[in-house]
């Protein structure tokens, strides 16, 4: 198939997308409603996400240093409050390997997890990665979790550890949980075999087999091009690659490699659990305020929640459409007065972690938002929550954070 | 060598409006292709031309018009690709539930539903190179990646699309 071929391929089989008369008028409309707040201080936006990120880890900090200062007086199964979360087998240590968790906290909706694997013989490469996650005795999919991770020898840091963070929503049937109840089970890997790094651009291939021949065990250089290891999950499987025990894929061409490619691997598993319960409103729960119930020519809005904890923002919308209108709500979107992009342009952030029905679903429509890292300390008085409707209508509405000069 | 943008401030208005013109349609057609949604794809150009149209003042014209508009749109796309709803969400397409005419040849969506299938990264550079028509070069600039990156992926995606058409090759010019 020809270049100009694949090109009238591709136009004709999307055919039926065609103009938006109206475009213009909703960019232009959409560029006047941003300019009517005033900027008062131009921030590089990465630097806005830095300073929240910062503030996060403070605030995390904090929570773990009283929680840690408090531990002497709680016993191993008592739950305490999130400023003091409560720790409870949060180490653990086999061979080659030791695990501490550093500062668990919940908020009632999310959790955050912070810990640090040592890796007792840094001249051997270590990967590890999580065996199973519980809340409450229910499992997470780790699927949906970045929970890898790889130690290599030169390229981590020189005492061996590796520290994780991990911040995350419950699923739907643990939230607002009291208390809850964590376990965790961290494997590791190793090789037995002598390592060696394999970053070569030409003759990828001859040198893997080389290499392998003479007992190696080869550790992926990653690149995201040309033939190397990919991480599992990055292409679809084809059926000429190789997974490894340790979760890479060898993507090289020419057919599978030996049988006893990686050779034998220690895995070891640490165990570590922990106990939290949920904060209270005024002590680490900030509940915000909202109209009864929002209303334009569109829809009617009602926040079912909004709430401010030391993890995030929790925002969850039941927009009720009116008069038959098509209503879709998406793009939903947090501003504020003075919160600007490198350019000075108004910024908006949109939400981490977002529930709600596809662009296609028609009639009432439950949104539930989350802006992780958003809390209501580095928040001014007042913010907007904003969302296009699927007619292009921007619907914006106040919420309040605490009261003015409060 | 195409025009690049300029735009005095008095003439932004004027300025989106052509690019609108002669831009809209073949934009939306590739984010619905990156996409899988046409309603995403919809949103997706708005979002650009509105980046577009707010940035003219800062544009200095060192990247052709095109190469600026697609570099846009892709990185709107790319932030859609990252919101947790798309990621629990089975995107693979059919050919039937292409937004074809009706007239449209069914091995023609076959092909367009195979490249949308590919992986996002051997995807963006098939649409790039073929549909969008961006130089190597081009490509590099807009996925801020090598040009060996760039031919080593279109590589794979040509052998990928080989394998899914049951033997149709693209050629590579």
């Amino acid at each position: 198939m020809k270049n100009k071929e694949l090109k009238n391929c591709l136009d004709d089989a999307v055919s039926g997308i065609g103009e938006n008369p109206w475009l213009l008028s909703r960019v232009l409309s959409r560029a006047e409603s941003m300019e009517d707040t005033p900027v008062k201080k131009k921030f590089a936006f990465g630097t806005v996400q830095v300073v929240l990120t910062i503030i996060l880890l403070m605030s995390v900090g904090i929570a773990s240093f009283s929680g840690l200062n408090r531990t002497d007086s709680q016993t191993d199964n008592n739950p305490v409050s999130l400023s003091a979360p409560a720790i409870s087998g949060m180490e653990a240590e086999t061979e080659h390997a030791r695990l501490k968790l550093e500062s668990p906290v919940y908020d009632g909706t999310s959790i955050y997890l912070n810990w640090c694997l040592e890796n007792k013989n840094p001249e051997v490469p270590m990967w590890c990665w999580a065996e199973k996650f519980s809340v409450n005795g229910i499992e997470f999919d780790f699927i949906d979790y970045n929970l890898e991770e790889e130690w290599l020898p030169g390229e981590y840091t020189e005492d061996g550890t590796i520290w994780h963070e991990w911040l995350t929503q419950l699923p739907e049937e643990l939230i607002g949980a009291e208390t809850i109840h964590v376990e965790m089970k961290i494997n590791t890997s190793r090789p037995v075999r002598p390592w060696k790094m394999l970053d070569t651009e030409d003759a990828f291939r001859e040198e893997l087999e080389s290499l392998i021949a003479e007992g190696y065990y080869v550790i992926p250089a990653y690149r995201e091009d040309e033939e190397t290891y990919w991480p599992e999950g990055y292409f679809e499987p084809e059926e000429d690659l190789n997974v490894c025990p340790n979760g890479w894929t060898i993507a090289v061409s020419g057919g599978p490699l030996p049988d006893d490619t990686m050779g034998d691997i220690i895995v070891e598993t640490l165990d570590v659990s922990f106990d939290a319960v949920k904060p209270e409103p005024g002590n680490g729960l900030t509940l915000l305020q909202t109209q009864d119930a929002y209303e334009d020519e569109y829809c009617t809005a009602v926040f079912e929640k909004a709430e401010g904890t030391s993890l995030a923002l929790y925002l969850t919308v039941r927009m009720k459409p009116k008069d038959n209108h098509d209503l879709s709500p998406r793009y939903w979107a947090l501003e504020w007065k003075g919160l600007t992009d490198q350019k000075g342009i108004d910024a908006s952030l949109t939400p981490s972690k977002k529930e709600y029905p596809s662009p296609d679903h028609e009639g009432e429509t439950v949104c539930e938002l989350c802006w992780e890292g958003i809390t209501p300390e580095i928040l001014p008085d007042t913010i907007y929550l904003t969302t296009r409707l699927k007619n292009y209508e921007l619907v914006r509405f106040p919420i309040q954070v605490r009261s003015s000069g409060t | 060598m195409e025009a690049a943008v300029k735009a005095p401030d008095s003439h932004a208005e004027s300025t989106l409006e052509r690019l609108i013109r002669e831009n809209q349609v073949s934009l939306k057609r590739l984010c619905y292709l990156y996409l899988h949604d046409q309603a995403m794809a919809e949103d997706a150009v708005q979002e650009t031309f509105l980046k577009v149209y707010r940035s003219l003042k800062d544009f200095r014209g060192e990247a052709s018009e095109k190469t600026y508009l697609t570099r846009i749109a892709i990185n709107t796309c790319k932030d859609m690709l990252r919101s947790a709803w798309f990621r629990h969400v089975d995107r693979r397409v059919t050919p039937e539930e292409l937004p074809s005419r009706r007239e449209t040849d069914p091995a023609y969506r076959e092909v367009a539903a195979a490249v949308m299938n590919l992986p996002r990264k051997l995807r963006e550079v098939i649409l790039l190179y073929y549909y969008r028509g961006l130089t190597m070069e081009e490509i590099a600039e807009v996925l801020e990646i090598s040009q060996p990156a760039v031919s080593g992926r279109l590589k794979r995606a040509r052998e990928k699309l080989k394998a899914e058409l049951k033997g149709e090759s693209i050629d590579e010019e």
